[in-house]
């Protein structure tokens, strides 16, 4: 009877330990879980963070596809775009334009290596990437005041901060 | 006439209470044997006080050795996605000190369905550390174990999900990892109970607080399952619930 009455105490708190630890489950996956590249706007001259003026607008889109990433955006000063999942090498489209109607269209050109990225089980399957080499074609026969003068890489690696990646360098004259 | 017969009663009447009541009141609850060199020792009912024993003096260094199994680890294994195979060694040291080795096969085979993700992997676990016994009647059998483990795990894992659609720039990128190698090394502390059941036969249960230390990056991120300690995370908990022998 003593045998028992020792048995059935360690039982009853094992099985209560055992149901306790098994009922703690949780999604561990972080609420922003969209992978894109971070860019912000700086004055050539400064060197400081400067807005696209209202009279301004900018428009980016990918060569021979009909997707617009970015339309008409005129105030900002940073934004923010997805990259391709396999490619090596990303080209956009920048298509600056004022309130007279002129454009101008120049051309990023980033290089990076693309990662599959594991976070949780409950979490979506995503891609990293770390970008290694970024380069801007201004096209020389534009006439706007505003257009892109230089780009540098601020943060190489892409994931689901939303930290600055590209610094985009802009002359207004 | 009268009051002389009444005092000669009553003086008998005590007389024989002074005789017969001191037999009674030494008379044992079991006969007692004439012979004087083989005393039995008295059986007295109610609560019996016995002295606990608490130096290991006289006890030898070495008492013994243990053997168990986890019980519990097996039937998750079959019923869920996580569980495994875990035997223990366990040396008696004047039954107050306990270094022990446990040895296990964990198995993790896991498919999210809210983000298609599929998990598998199946290795082996090393643990090597020491439980104390805090009963205060340390022979009795039942036993108080506080403990601290080192552990560690070498695994290979699969990782697969289905194929990542690119809506922007279009196509679709494969994501299937196959025998990713990855480590882990953890600490454990633990509590536990443990009672004597049948002869050399002990059934306790342990709860687990575990510090992971080390885990190996890989190229799809952090393991999701480590074997022998669970889910990856920085500390988890865990329980066993085993059956122990003394050997």
């Amino acid at each position: 009877m003593s045998t028992i009455k020792q048995i059935v105490p360690s039982v009853f708190c094992g099985i209560s330990a055992l149901v306790l630890f098994a009922q703690c489950n949780s999604v561990d996956c972080p609420l922003d879980n969209t992978v894109v590249c971070s860019y912000g706007i700086y004055d050539r001259e400064t060197g400081k963070p400067m807005k696209i003026a209202e009279t301004d607008t900018l428009t980016i889109t990918i060569p021979n596809r009909d997707t617009i990433l970015l339309n008409r955006a005129n105030g900002i000063s940073s934004f923010t775009l997805p990259l391709s999942h396999q490619q090596k090498i990303d080209t956009l489209l920048f298509h600056f334009s004022n309130n007279r109607k002129e454009r101008s269209i120049d051309t990023l050109i980033y290089h990076k290596e693309n990662f599959s990225h594991f976070e949780n089980i409950s979490c979506p399957a995503s891609i990293f990437h770390s970008l290694t080499k970024v380069q801007c074609l201004p096209w020389k026969g534009s006439r706007l005041s505003l257009r892109m003068d230089s780009v540098a890489i601020s943060r190489s690696s892409v994931n689901y901060d939303d930290i600055e990646n590209i610094r985009l360098y802009l002359r207004h004259h | 006439m009268t009051i002389l017969k009444t005092f000669g009663y009553i003086c008998v009447t005590i007389s024989s209470w002074l005789i017969f009541t001191p037999t009674f009141a030494q008379q044992p609850l079991s006969p007692t044997p004439r012979s004087t060199q083989s005393v039995q020792p008295q059986k007295v009912k109610g609560i019996q006080y016995v002295a606990i024993r608490t130096s290991t003096d006289s006890i030898p260094f070495f008492s013994g050795f243990s053997i168990g199994v986890d019980v519990v680890a097996p039937i998750r294994a079959a019923v869920s996605s996580q569980g495994g195979y875990e035997g223990v060694l366990r040396a008696n040291l004047q039954h107050r000190w306990f270094p022990l080795v446990e040895l296990g096969y964990g198995v993790c085979d896991h498919k999210d369905y809210s983000s298609a993700l599929h998990f598998k992997t199946a290795a082996p676990y090393l643990r090597i550390g020491c439980d104390y016994n805090f009963n205060k009647d340390f022979l009795s059998g039942n036993r108080i174990l506080g403990g601290l483990r080192v552990a560690g795990s070498s695994f290979q894992y699969d990782l697969s999900g289905e194929p990542i659609q690119d809506l922007v720039w279009g196509g679709q990128t494969d994501y299937r990892f196959s025998k990713i190698s990855s480590s882990a090394i953890w600490a454990e502390l633990i509590f536990g109970l443990e009672a004597k059941i049948w002869k050399n036969f002990h059934l306790g249960w342990s709860v687990r607080y575990k510090l992971r230390l080390y885990h190996q990056q890989t190229i799809a991120g952090s393991p999701w399952h480590i074997p022998g300690y669970g889910k990856n995370d920085g500390h988890t908990f865990g329980a066993t619930f085993h059956l122990t022998l003394d050997i």
